[in-house]
């Protein structure tokens, strides 16, 4: 994951205080795991034919090409914006 | 693909004419899947509103990458006070819990439906129709508090970045409008299941189709849940 220059790293109330890599890895592999469970386990794809689960979980791979063009882009756009402010 | 035509009978290779040809054509028995045909079109609808959701998620990545302004801190925006005590984020842990309790139900009905219990069947959707008019209920509470007392707008707040309100509005609130469409067609298919619909019609698949919409709602809160109130 992307992290940005910490502008704006404020304490936050956490329970635990876990930062940087160690917090956002945990998060990003929960959601992952619950959200694997819930297509699998809920929506029944584990038992569903190969050639579906194919149709449905390829595609998304796709979207993984978006968000990395989206994350070099907003880099670019932070950078360009303070170009301009700063003149 | 051309040729598979071609072993059907005469009658029905014979091209009618203009756009019921058309029809015809496209929607002649050719399988890709052999799944109930509802159920394969609830996945590619799911995995259209996959693509929408991403775009909206994958736009407020970038808008909060290339943000000059600070972002709101999103633990104290979220917190209530509760008996004196300001505690962060728990509004969505328990919409969160809400959800999945949710999908839980639902998945019991499902397994109620292909017993052919009527009775739980319904009982199990209408239950997870009501979570669902809760989640929506505290959401609508959540927008309230924030349009009202903290004055966050679409094109600007007190808290930080101005942009943040667009992205909570738009996320949640198409998020919203599918956990409020989805009570609807949880308690028009739990209606149905009372009258012995699909009894008669001899299979309680739209159940399941009706379950597949459901979690999958419960699978985009997950996404939403994680990047704009945890991060």
């Amino acid at each position: 994951m992307h992290t940005k220059p910490p502008l704006h790293t404020q304490p936050r109330p956490d329970y635990f205080h876990l930062h940087g890599y160690l917090r956002w890895s945990l998060i990003i592999i929960f959601m992952l795991l619950k959200a694997s469970f819930i297509v699998a386990v809920f929506m029944h794809m584990a038992w569903e034919r190969l050639a579906l689960k194919f149709a449905i979980l390829v595609p998304p791979l796709c979207l993984l090409v978006l968000i990395g063009l989206m994350a070099i882009e907003g880099d670019y756009t932070f950078l360009t914006r303070l170009a301009s402010f700063l003149h | 693909m051309a040729e598979s035509a071609v072993t059907t009978t005469e009658a029905s290779t014979s091209a009618l004419p203009g756009l019921p040809g058309v029809v015809a054509d496209w929607s002649g028995d050719k399988n890709a899947f052999p799944v109930p045909w509802g159920k394969a079109m609830m996945w590619i609808f799911l995995l259209s509103d996959t693509f929408i959701f991403t775009c909206f998620l994958t736009s407020y990545m970038n808008v909060r990458i290339s943000t000059t302004v600070p972002w709101p801190n999103v633990s104290d925006v979220f917190a209530l006070d509760i008996g004196g005590r300001r505690i962060p984020l728990i509004l969505i842990a328990i919409m969160t819990m809400v959800l999945i309790t949710s999908s839980g139900t639902m998945a019991m009905a499902v397994n109620m439906g292909y017993r052919r219990h009527r009775a739980n069947t319904t009982a199990l959707m209408l239950i997870t129709a009501a979570f669902g008019a809760i989640f929506v209920g505290m959401q609508a509470f959540e927008w309230t508090k924030l349009i009202v007392h903290e004055g966050v707008r679409p094109w600007g707040n007190p808290l930080g970045a101005p942009q943040f309100g667009s992205c909570f509005f738009m996320i949640t609130g198409f998020h919203g409008l599918h956990v409020s469409a989805g009570v609807v067609y949880l308690s028009v298919v739990a209606k149905r299941v009372w009258s012995g619909f699909y009894d008669r019609k001899g299979s309680y698949e739209t159940v399941e189709i009706t379950g597949l919409y459901w979690h999958f709602v419960d699978l985009v809160w997950v996404f939403i849940f994680a990047f704009f109130y945890l991060w």
